[in-house]
Parts: C-alpha cells; structure tokens; sequence
C-alpha cells in the first residue's frame, strides 16, 4: 500500500525512477523505511525496471588508464598515512599516464571527420611531444621510478604502443575520409552543373510556354474574327438569296423615289408580298460622321410613318436594304428615305432625300 | 541472487580487503556503468570519477550489497546514477530536484523477474526494441526522468504539458518497459 493507502504500483514505478515532488517522494521513503513488506516488494520490482534503463546508455569504453587510476585509488586508501581520496586526475600521477590519456584525448578527436585532419596534426605533434617529454625531459629516475612498478611501465608501453596504432588507424580513415570528400565534391559538383542545365531548361521552356500561350491566344482570336466573318457572309448569302428570289418573282412591284430637293439622287423601290421589297438607290449625298440614310414607309393609320431599316451604303454613294416581307410591308401605301444623325433606327424621319407619295 | 558464480566469489573477496577483486569486479561492470555516467553527465573525466566513486562504495561498505538476493550490476547502476545526477545538479548550480529515490542496501532483498533480467546480457537489446516500440511521448518523458534526473513537475514544465499528462506517460511507458523486462526474466530463470 501506498502511504495514502492506495496500492497504485505505477507510484512505485515513478518513485524508483525519482521523478515524485519532493513531499510525496519523502513521504513513501519514509513509510519504506517503515518496513512495510508489500511495498518494499513493489519497490524492489520497480528499481529493479528503472535500473534496467540505464542498458539503454549507448557502449562507452572506459577511458584508457582508469583501472590502474582505481587501483591506485585503492592503494592511497590503505597506505599507512591514513585513508585519502586518490588524486584522479591524470597530470597528478607519472608522465607515462599522462602521455596515454593525452594521446587517448587526441585520438578520440582524431577520429571525427569534420576535425580529423586539424586533430591527427595535433595528435602528431602531441605524439612527438609526449616522446620526447618522456624520453628526454623525465627520465625514470630512481626517485620517480620508486613510484611505478615494473609492470605497471610494461603495461603503460603496451597501452602507448596500442594509441600509436589506434593513431595509425585514425590517419587512415582520415585518407579514406578526404578521399570520400573528393569524391562527394565531385559529385557535389557534378549535381550543382546538373542543376544549373536543368535550370537553364526550365527557363527555357518557360519562354516556350509563354510564346505557345501567345499564338495561342492570337489563334483563338482569329478563330473568333473567323467565325464572325463566316456569320457574317453567311448572313449576307441568305439575304443575297431572299434578293434573288424577291427579283425573280412575278409579278414584282415597283416604285421610284424622287429627290425632295435638288440632288442627283435616285433610289427605286421592288417588292412583292410575299417576298420583301430591295431599295436600290444611286449618287447618295455624302454623310457627315455616324449619320446613315434610313428608309420609312408611308401607312395608312397613325403613326404616318414606319422606320424599315438604315441602308446598306457602297464606296460609291449606292445604297442598298432589303426589308424582309411583313405586316408593315403588306399596309405601305408609300416610301421615304431620310438622313439621320445616328446610325439606329430614328423614332421619326430626319431630313428627307428621296420620297414618293401615295 | 547470484548474478553469477564467479561474481560471487569476488564479492566474498571484497569483503575480505581484496583489492585485486575490486578491479577485477570494475573490469567486469566499469564499462557498463561507465556509459550510463557519461549518459547523463555528458564528460569522460566526470563518467570515469563517478565510476570510480561508485566501486569506492562497494569498496567501504560491502555488506551493503548481498550477492544472494540480488544483482550486482543493478545495484552499480542505481548508485552511479544518483552520483551523476547528484553531481549535474551541482554543476549546473541548481538545487536538488527532488529527495534521491536511493534505498542503498534494500535493492538486493528480492527477487524479482525484473531483477533476474538484470543478468541478463541480452537484456540491453530487449531493453531498446522495447523503448523503440514506444510512442514518442512517453520516449520522451522516461528520458528526461531517468537520463536528466527531472522531476514530473520540471518534465511538465520543459515540455508544456499538464502533470497528469506527463504521469500517464511515464506510467504507460515504465508498465511496457516492466513487462519487456519480466518477459527477458522469465526467459533467463
């Protein structure tokens, strides 16, 4: 049971792994310390589990030289001048332990690719140094050598002997590892040229792209002025047909406009009920800007006039309309051509041209 | 129980002032609990003094250790651990975060499935694929808890999440990692 009188294992769970606020981690410490035997049981399994977390840790090695630093740990503390902690450190003990882990040091940088050759200089240098320190500048003297057995020398010139192979492999894969950067910069170069042309193509197609979409564009216009003109003249080919039948039948009416004034003009009008009526008139006054020339007929009944239609005018002052037939067809009695100041159909006639009365 | 015979034997020794069975004790374990120092402490040196610091415990009071009823290794691990974070706390000049969850010298007093799974070798890979197979939450929280030494309230905090949230992941997360364990320590009995 839990101090609260809950049996939560999961409590144990997260008291074993230390993560409970302070009271209430206290708080089941305490009632541990009390002897409860369920729960010692709960929180055996449960330290056991967190435990078990730290094989989750990735391998490490243990530096070079901690064995020895243990053990000389383990001497000082039963030396006869009393128990002390051992110096840990590696510049506190001879020169030999000091050069092994400066060299472990190095070489630990070493092997990192992206300081590996800034690091196997150093550790050449630190190599050389360390040698040279050793040989040259301590040698083993009986006062120091008192300190080192000769075991402990052997062992330290095998552990220097594996650092300068351990070195030897750095160097190595140092020579691997430039040789693969070559070859990932060649490659690297290779993709950026690669790019580049696939850039320069892109761009490219684009221009081609934007030009298709341009004569596309053109394409579709004409194609719309194309089918304009297509109704247009096929318009024009049904009214030149309505034309020919009006003129061909029988018996077809007839009637001539005569200028109101003193124009040259001349206009004739043909018709025939069933068929329409064609104005054909000739030497038409010249037409200031939007004006047109529009036909009426004369009717019997109010209003007086009726507005047919604006005449089709040619480069040479002719004019043409025809008027499909039609109740307003069937009750003229009469026809008049005005001028007008607009080119839409006028609600009355403007100035009159060409005129025959009923 | 015995994590093995020859680590019996040596313990004996230990008990005996045997120096020379303390460092073969640290050539047996020191690697292991060498990587879980530097896990959380993140620096050789430190890793290696809190190593050397956890043997030394074992070195001064042996008998807080008993070989029949329990594994050496587990015991190692949860001392090194409180020594890392006692001394990441410090270093980092922030107080303790909680009150230390060691029972140093009741560790040993049953035995468990979980614990028989601690002599395991193979049970560092179970361990993983366990962990792998857990949701990325509750990775997350087991890691700060175990590897960070934070509190379920510090969790809470760094991560933007209700105390609730973070208990039910640790929860869920330490029950699937429990069982891995057992599964591993029934295979091994």
């Amino acid at each position: 049971m839990t101090p609260n009188g809950r049996n939560h294992f999961e409590d144990w769970d997260l008291f074993a792994l230390g993560v409970l606020d302070d009271p209430e981690q206290r708080a089941m410490a305490e009632h541990l310390a009390s002897g409860c035997e369920d729960c010692m049981r709960l929180f055996l399994a449960a330290e056991a589990g967190a435990a078990g977390l730290a094989t989750l840790s990735p391998d490490e090695p243990l530096p070079p030289g901690a064995e020895i630093r243990m053990r000389k740990r383990l001497e000082s503390a039963s030396a006869p001048t009393g128990t002390h902690r051992a110096p840990s450190r590696v510049w506190m003990v001879a020169p030999w332990v000091l050069a092994s882990a400066c060299l472990l040091a190095a070489i630990e940088f070493g092997v990192n690719l992206a300081h590996t050759q800034h690091e196997v200089h150093k550790l050449e240098q630190q190599n050389a140094d360390y040698i040279e320190h050793i040989q040259h500048e301590t040698p083993v003297t009986p006062a120091n050598s008192a300190e080192i057995t000769p075991g402990q020398v052997a062992e330290l010139r095998t552990t220097i002997e594996g650092l300068q192979r351990d070195l030897k492999t750095a160097q190595a894969a140092k020579g691997m590892a430039e040789q693969d950067m070559k070859a990932a910069q060649t490659q690297l170069a290779e993709a950026q040229a690669r790019v580049r042309e696939l850039d320069a193509s892109l761009k490219d197609a684009d221009a081609r792209r934007a030009k298709a979409e341009d004569a596309l564009s053109s394409a579709r216009l004409q194609l719309t002025k194309a089918q304009s003109d297509a109704d247009t003249l096929a318009q024009v080919a049904r009214q030149d047909d309505q034309i020919v039948r009006l003129l061909e039948a029988a018996p077809l009416n007839q009637l001539d406009l005569k200028p109101t004034g003193t124009l040259q003009a001349s206009a004739r009008v043909f018709w025939q009920d069933d068929q329409g009526l064609l104005l054909v008139a000739r030497d038409l006054p010249r037409l200031p800007q939007h004006g047109s020339f529009q036909l009426w007929f004369y009717r019997k009944g109010t209003p007086e006039f009726v507005n047919v239609g604006v005449v089709q005018l040619g480069a040479s002052g002719n004019g043409l309309l025809f008027v499909p037939p039609g109740p307003a067809l069937l009750s003229m009695t009469g026809a008049l051509l005005s001028e007008e100041s607009g080119t839409a159909s006028a609600a009355a006639p403007g100035e009159e041209i060409l005129k025959v009365k009923p | 129980m015995a994590g093995n015979p020859e680590e019996s034997v040596l313990l004996e020794r230990v008990r005996a002032r045997d120096a020379d069975a303390l460092l073969a004790l640290y050539r047996m374990h020191g690697p292991r609990v060498f990587s879980l120092a530097y896990r959380v402490i993140g620096d050789r040196g430190a890793a290696e003094e809190i190593v050397q610091d956890t043997f030394w415990k074992l070195w001064q009071r042996p008998e807080m250790f008993d070989p029949q009823r329990g594994v050496l290794i587990a015991w190692l691990y949860t001392i090194s651990r409180n020594l890392a974070l006692d001394r990441k706390r410090k270093e980092n000049r922030r107080p303790s975060g909680h009150v230390m969850t060691t029972v140093e010298g009741r560790l040993n007093a049953a035995m468990v499935p979980e614990m028989a799974a601690m002599a395991d070798p193979s049970m560092s890979r179970a361990m993983r694929n366990a962990m792998d197979s857990l949701p990325t939450e509750q990775r997350n929280v087991i890691d700060l808890a175990y590897f960070e030494g934070m509190t379920q309230t510090e969790i809470a905090g760094r991560l933007g999440a209700a105390l609730g949230t973070v208990k039910t992941r640790l929860r869920l997360g330490l029950s699937k990692l429990r069982e891995a364990m057992r599964d591993q320590g029934k295979v091994n009995r």
